[in-house]
């Protein structure tokens, strides 16, 4: 009886001054991996117009139809975006994407991208849906190349090392710009 | 039936009804037994499920195929990448291609990680259920660092949607490799934690050592598969029977326990686990070049920069995207040895762009009727080890 | 969520900043040290009943193991049942079948308690919009945080515990009775 419990504490006690695992989540946060697909964004050019042009491919790729666009034809004068239509109406239901990152995959124009912004509790459920103003980036933010429908040319030689990707860099090149997030809280 | 109670002592003794779920701790989601208890021993149990039916086979049918793959993650919740596995296979079945060789071996290597990982949540879970609360700490520790590995190559860390029918959505990210090697470099170290506090342990053995057994006749009529079946002694494993992908260039022994009890249950996957590591070096070792994905545009989306480019590719991604391809008509099954046992699924195809029928068979929906079976005759407290030992996922029971 | 305070708009402040002096009169100085004890309390050790119905339930798990540790912030004790509960953290699909067991559920813990609905399903329904799934679980009992996600990380899910501290925090007065 005696000889298995000390060898069960044995193994636990080991585990005392062992590096801790926890993440202080709150305090210091985890850069996530350069492919994570949390919130998306909507881009614009460097000259500040949308890039969305309203061609609903993201809402008809999207498995869980969670993404409502209502196009309308740009003012010549006054474009809104670089296409002939802009989206007038971009929501995106929180309530039902599953962040699969298909609509991202689909996107022609390369408007929408996801970012790793996970924290996102609100507390109604009319917070749920997210619309154009809330998603659309700033003008003059550098843009996020997504890497969803870019990663599939081989890597160059025939070994397991998988070449720098450009994507990749650029991501982290955007990472360093950001520079750190500052904590929330 | 003569009453054990009644018999010694001469007092008259009900049977009592026990309700067991479906929000209880140990019986893994949302399942309900009611347990017909003569005194602290079993005489019935009627397992109820359906708790967490939420229609997956149906929505496929209203979905493009490619539509699908994010559906099926959430079958079996703790190995999703197994489940997009079998789906995509079939898919791919029905179309007729063979994707590149290198998507192969990344597939396996996948496959592999998630039955680790599912396994990691039975061990923790069921030695948790018996009272080893610590060996769950240390599983969950383990799988964590599997999750990372996940999200460094999908960007979620469980229902990636990362397989495609066609290949994979992305080549590995640089460094992928080298932190695969270090995991299993150092899995086998970790898995003796558990391994010492559980499998010389008597307290553990006497809960576990005799309990629940399945024979081997049982077994083979219920249809169990996975290590249900192997702990009853009966050596069958589609990875070797049928084999698929490149198992069949792989090294790998197929654990197998005659006892049938949930100690043999336990031995088997804990060796599963081993066997995984084993497999995931050699598919590391022989890991080829070359592309991840197939080249036909009526099935892939061209490459993003092509899209932009070339009108052809725009034409095509615009196809596929609204409206996805058209697999000829017919029925295909296909199975693939996921952690819990053989999952498959049945498509019939009408020649349309969405599946006129997907029937997925999961395995734990079939190794769960061996409950009904072994679990009269044991005393109330060894019903959690025996449900936990089964490893039921309800996601995949109740679809 | 940080992309909406950023842009001014912090949808966690509910209730208004001014008090009818009827209200502040009701609120007298013992109450309100007395309220602010409570709340106090109440905030920092929430005890869960975790309600995992289905791959959310795993996440959930894994923010209460080693890797995020929620017992750092005084959430440490599971509670199955729930007389002993007063969070409720919904996380998975419900369906049907399962939303009077939800609603016995809910009924049966005491007061105060709150909700979290904890990924999509829970929600709103999520991917799933079938016969069989209940879309959202506001349909049954009331919710006070929704973590979006698929299934949310364990650090949303945390984030999320953190915004009902602020929200039970500027709650009017603490539900004493
Ligand atoms: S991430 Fe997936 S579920 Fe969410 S909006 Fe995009 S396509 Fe739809
Ligand atoms: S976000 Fe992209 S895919 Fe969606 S409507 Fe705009 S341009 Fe089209
Ligand atoms: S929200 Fe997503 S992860 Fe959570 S239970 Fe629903 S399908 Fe599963």
């Amino acid at each position: 009886m005696i000889g298995p419990l000390i060898k069960g504490l044995t193994i636990t006690f080991k585990y005392i001054f062992k590096k801790k695992f926890t993440v202080q989540y709150p305090e210091e946060r985890r850069e996530l991996p350069p492919r994570a697909k949390w919130l998306h964004i909507l881009q614009r050019h460097e000259d500040g117009k949308e890039r969305c042009v309203a061609c609903m491919l993201c809402a008809s790729a999207c498995p869980t139809e969670a993404i409502y666009i209502v196009g309308e034809e740009n003012d010549l004068e006054n474009p809104i975006s670089h296409g002939e239509r802009y989206a007038k109406v971009w929501d995106l239901d929180l309530g039902r994407c599953m962040f699969c990152g298909y609509c991202v995959e689909a996107c022609p124009e390369e408007a929408l991208a996801m970012t790793d912004e996970y924290e996102l509790a609100v507390p109604t459920r009319k917070d749920l849906v997210l619309h154009k103003e809330d998603l659309l980036v700033e003008p003059g933010t550098p843009p996020v190349k997504t890497w969803l429908g870019f990663y599939r040319k081989e890597p160059i030689g025939a070994m397991p090392v998988t070449r720098p990707m450009e994507v990749h860099v650029e991501y982290e090149e955007y990472l360093k710009r950001r520079g750190p997030r500052e904590a929330h809280e | 039936m003569k009453r054990e109670f009644e018999k010694d002592t001469g007092v008259k003794t009900d049977i009592i009804e026990l309700n067991m779920g479906p929000q209880h701790p140990s019986t893994h989601g949302v399942m309900r037994i009611i347990l017909e208890l003569d005194g602290e021993v079993i005489v019935k149990a009627t397992p109820v499920i359906g708790y967490l039916h939420r229609g997956t086979e149906k929505i496929a049918e209203n979905r493009a195929y490619y539509q699908v793959v994010p559906y099926t993650d959430r079958l079996d919740y703790l190995s999703p990448m197994s489940n997009e596995l079998g789906y995509v296979m079939a898919v791919e079945k029905l179309l007729g291609v063979e994707v590149p060789l290198r998507a192969q071996y990344i597939r396996v290597i996948l496959a592999e990680l998630a039955r680790i990982a599912s396994h990691l949540v039975w061990l923790g879970s069921n030695a948790n259920d018996i009272g080893a609360v610590t060996v769950f700490l240390y599983a969950f520790r383990e799988r964590e660092k599997i999750y990372d590995l996940l999200e460094a190559i999908s960007g979620q860390r469980m229902n990636n949607a990362f397989l495609k029918i066609g290949g994979l959505a992305g080549d590995l990210p640089e460094g992928w490799i080298d932190g695969v090697r270090k995991f299993i470099k150092e899995f086998p170290e970790k898995l003796k934690d558990p391994d010492g506090l559980l499998t010389k342990n008597r307290i553990w053995r006497e809960r576990t050592e005799g309990i629940g057994i399945i024979p081997r006749d049982l077994a083979i009529d219920l249809s169990l598969t996975g290590p249900p079946l192997r702990a009853s002694g009966v050596e069958r494993d589609l990875r070797k029977d049928t084999p698929y992908l490149v198992y069949d260039e792989l090294e790998f022994d197929i654990p197998v326990e005659t006892a049938g009890d949930v100690y043999a249950r336990y031995l088997v996957r804990m060796e599963e686990m081993r066997q995984s590591v084993r497999i995931i070096e050699q598919a590391i070792e022989k890991l080829p070049g070359g592309p991840v994905l197939i080249d036909d545009y009526k099935i892939v989306p061209p490459p993003k920069d092509k899209v932009y480019r070339d009108i052809p590719e725009l034409i095509h991604h615009f196809k596929l995207i609204s409206e996805g391809f058209h697999p000829p008509e017919g029925e295909v099954y296909f199975a693939v040895e996921a952690p819990k046992g053989e999952l498959g699924y049945y498509i019939v195809s009408d020649g349309s762009n969405k599946p006129y029928r997907l029937r997925i068979r999961p395995p734990s929906f079939v190794n769960l009727q061996a409950l009904e079976y072994i679990l009269p005759g044991h005393l109330i407290a060894d019903a959690v080890a025996i449900i936990g030992s089964l490893d039921p996922v309800f996601g995949e029971v109740d679809r | 969520m940080i992309r909406l305070e950023k842009k001014g708009r912090n949808p966690f402040i509910v209730y208004g900043e001014e008090k009818s002096i009827e209200e502040q009169l009701r609120r007298n100085i013992l109450l309100t040290t007395v309220d602010a004890m409570l709340k106090w309390s109440r905030r920092n050790s929430l005890w869960p009943l975790p309600l995992g119905l289905a791959c959310c339930a795993i996440e959930m798990m894994g923010a209460f193991f080693a890797r995020y540790d929620m017992a750092r912030f005084g959430f440490e004790v599971f509670r199955f049942s729930p007389r002993q509960a007063d969070l409720m953290i919904v996380a998975g699909t419900v369906t049907r079948k399962m939303a009077p067991i939800v609603k016995r559920l809910y009924d049966q813990m005491s007061e105060p308690k709150w909700v979290i609905a904890m990924g999509a399903c829970a929600m709103a329904g999520g991917p799933y919009n079938s016969y069989a799934v209940v879309q959202g679980v506001d349909n049954l009992i009331p919710v006070d945080v929704y973590v979006p996600g698929c299934p949310p990380r364990p650090e949303s899910l945390i984030y999320g515990i953190m915004k009902l501290r602020e929200k039970i925090k500027q709650e009017r007065e603490a539900k004493i009775l």
